[in-house]
């Protein structure tokens, strides 16, 4: 906590003697009653800051950041982030632009949650363009490499998406996006049958050593307690399993419901085109990412509908539903013993959440909450979660009106 | 599998090339230059208006930055025509259509024989609200499309 409050200090210190165009301070409080998203809920709350600078050079810009976040129970899991990158827009005449942004960032976890010590690279390239004046073509692309502390979690992935929407009279939009990705893990791995000694890095991550309680602090809490988990290890000759590939469809409708109201219905379809989860378990916490969890792990389907309401005072409030059905290849569902369940990991998840918001102009004040009801046929991960957030964001401009 | 791989680039490249050049052939001859005296937001000229988008557009607004989302406005009661400045970047976070209606409080400042030009300040659309510039009209806009894809903390 010290460490991080020094590195804070230096970081204000320093933004405030630059000549920076624009200082934003962000602070908010998280809680929490089921940090790592599993039935063995255990509360917790993070405490997060962030100090982001930019400054614009024509249609350049830099920017750099930094951010600490602080597990007020599993401490070890307490992390400093600092990014830095520039970005570039550029108008294709007069109706359409061009956005380029390459941006570098490293994420530091206190010793015990160390192999997810991470360096990463992100490039991506955003196209839009008006085809008539009620129709809007987007293109974007990203490319992004990481790499861990951890070997088997460094990856390259890349994505591409294109959406084109329409507007009508009716004061509805109607929009189609499609999707593709592919996710190449660096370092293959596989399991290592009948091995029974977990090697130390597994031992300290969340790779297929739930039962190591790498990650689950203490108590009942983490990923679980199972035992029975296999071991895994490099492997130089097979390829298979290495990169996952997705496709996916998304449609969206948006309709204004007078000045003060709007909603929007989404839908997405999701499919594995090829290769699996290299690992034995993919798990989420509240505020951290997890390498193993994210946008390429799964195939399925979600929908979800948002109503956006302006009330008086120019407060802002959304109150959205977001269900998704999602199944992991690769992944196999367990008994909380640890068995093989002989299926692969399918969950139902339902999500609640209300967001008010109230800009006072320069600064700008959140509140958000969510319940989540995650079902799957691997027991350890059928769990309810609260989520609550409270926080202001803060901005100082040094620059001209 | 790194030929595989490198083929997926290549066909992604492709892909986004392929809109670019689109988007360049739809786009026309560059914008002009900045103007040379550039308007400036007067909190004391601040008027709101109910309109319906006509048209949008990018244009050079200001020496230093990028070129600007302008819209093209018509007062929903009186029928009057304002040409808005919005922002640069938050072209890529709003998409906004011709017949759409929004809500913008800015600043006034030229109401010459023409369209009168509109510096926005807080523009209200389908329930949202968005601060472009903060209550003395300093730009509000940055780390607009940079926040694409960020990512997710909760759930």
């Amino acid at each position: 906590m010290k460490r991080f409050r020094i590195v804070f200090s230096v970081l204000v210190l320093a933004a405030s003697y630059s000549a920076a165009d624009t200082l934003s301070l962000s602070f908010s409080h998280n809680a929490t009653d089921n940090l790592f998203q599993t039935r063995f809920a255990e509360a917790d709350a993070v405490t997060a800051a962030g100090l982001t600078w930019e400054k614009a050079l024509s249609e350049f810009s830099l920017l750099a950041g930094a951010e600490g976040f602080f597990l007020h129970e599993n401490t070890g899991m307490s992390l400093v982030s600092f990014s830095g990158g520039v970005d570039y827009l550029k108008s294709l005449g007069e109706k359409s632009a061009l956005y380029v942004s390459l941006i570098g960032d490293t994420s530091l976890y206190r010793a015990e949650y160390s192999d997810f010590n991470r360096t990463g690279l992100r490039f991506m390239a955003a196209l839009k363009t008006y085809l008539s004046p009620s129709s809007i073509l987007k293109a974007t692309a990203v490319s992004e490499y990481r790499s861990y502390r951890y070997d088997p979690f460094d990856f390259f992935s890349q994505s591409l998406s294109l959406s084109i929407d329409q507007y009508f009279p009716s004061r509805t939009t109607l929009q189609a996006e499609f999707g593709w990705g592919y996710k190449y893990f660096i370092h293959p791995q596989t399991v290592i049958a009948g091995e029974s000694e977990i090697p130390a890095a597994a031992a300290t991550s969340s790779l297929g050593s739930a039962v190591a309680m790498g990650y689950g602090g203490k108590g009942q809490g983490g990923s679980g307690e199972r035992p029975g988990w296999e071991a895994y290890a490099p492997v130089s000759a097979s390829a298979e399993g290495k990169g996952l590939q997705t496709a996916s469809l998304q449609a969206r409708l948006g309709q204004g419901l007078g000045d003060r109201v709007g909603l929007r219905l989404a839908g997405i379809v999701q499919w594995n085109l090829s290769g699996v989860n290299p690992f034995t378990t993919v798990d989420e916490y509240m505020m951290v990412e997890n390498p193993t969890y994210d946008a390429f792990a799964w195939e399925g389907t979600g929908w979800n509908a948002q109503l956006s309401l302006l009330l008086p005072w120019n407060i802002e409030a959304r109150l959205g539903y977001n269900r998704t059905d999602k199944s992991f290849p690769g992944i196999e569902s367990r008994d909380l013993l640890g068995n093989a369940l002989g299926s692969i990991r399918e969950d139902g998840r339902d999500q609640v959440d209300v967001k008010v918001e109230k800009n006072f102009g320069r600064w700008s004040l959140v509140l958000t909450y969510a319940f989540i009801r995650n079902r799957s046929n691997d027991p350890l991960f059928d769990w309810s979660g609260r989520f609550i957030s409270g926080g202001f964001q803060w901005n100082f401009d040094l620059g001209e009106k | 599998m790194e030929l595989r791989l490198g083929r997926k680039m290549t066909a992604a490249a492709l892909v986004f090339a392929a809109a670019t050049a689109l988007a360049a052939a739809q786009s026309g001859p560059p914008a002009e230059k900045p103007r040379t005296t550039p308007p400036f937001y007067d909190v004391k000229k601040e008027i709101r208006i109910d309109g319906v988008v006509q048209a949008v557009h990018f244009e050079p607004r200001y020496e230093g930055t990028a070129a600007f989302l302008m819209l093209d406005l018509k007062e929903r009661t009186t029928n009057d025509r304002y040409v808005v400045e919005i922002s640069p970047g938050w072209f890529f976070t709003h998409d906004l259509h011709r017949g759409e209606r929004v809500n913008i409080l800015g600043s006034l400042v030229s109401a010459g024989d023409s369209d009168s030009v509109l510096i926005a300040r807080e523009v209200r659309l389908q329930g949202e609200v968005v601060q472009v510039r903060d209550a003395r009209g300093f730009p509000n806009w940055r780390g607009g499309p940079k926040q694409l894809g960020k990512r997710k903390r909760v759930g």
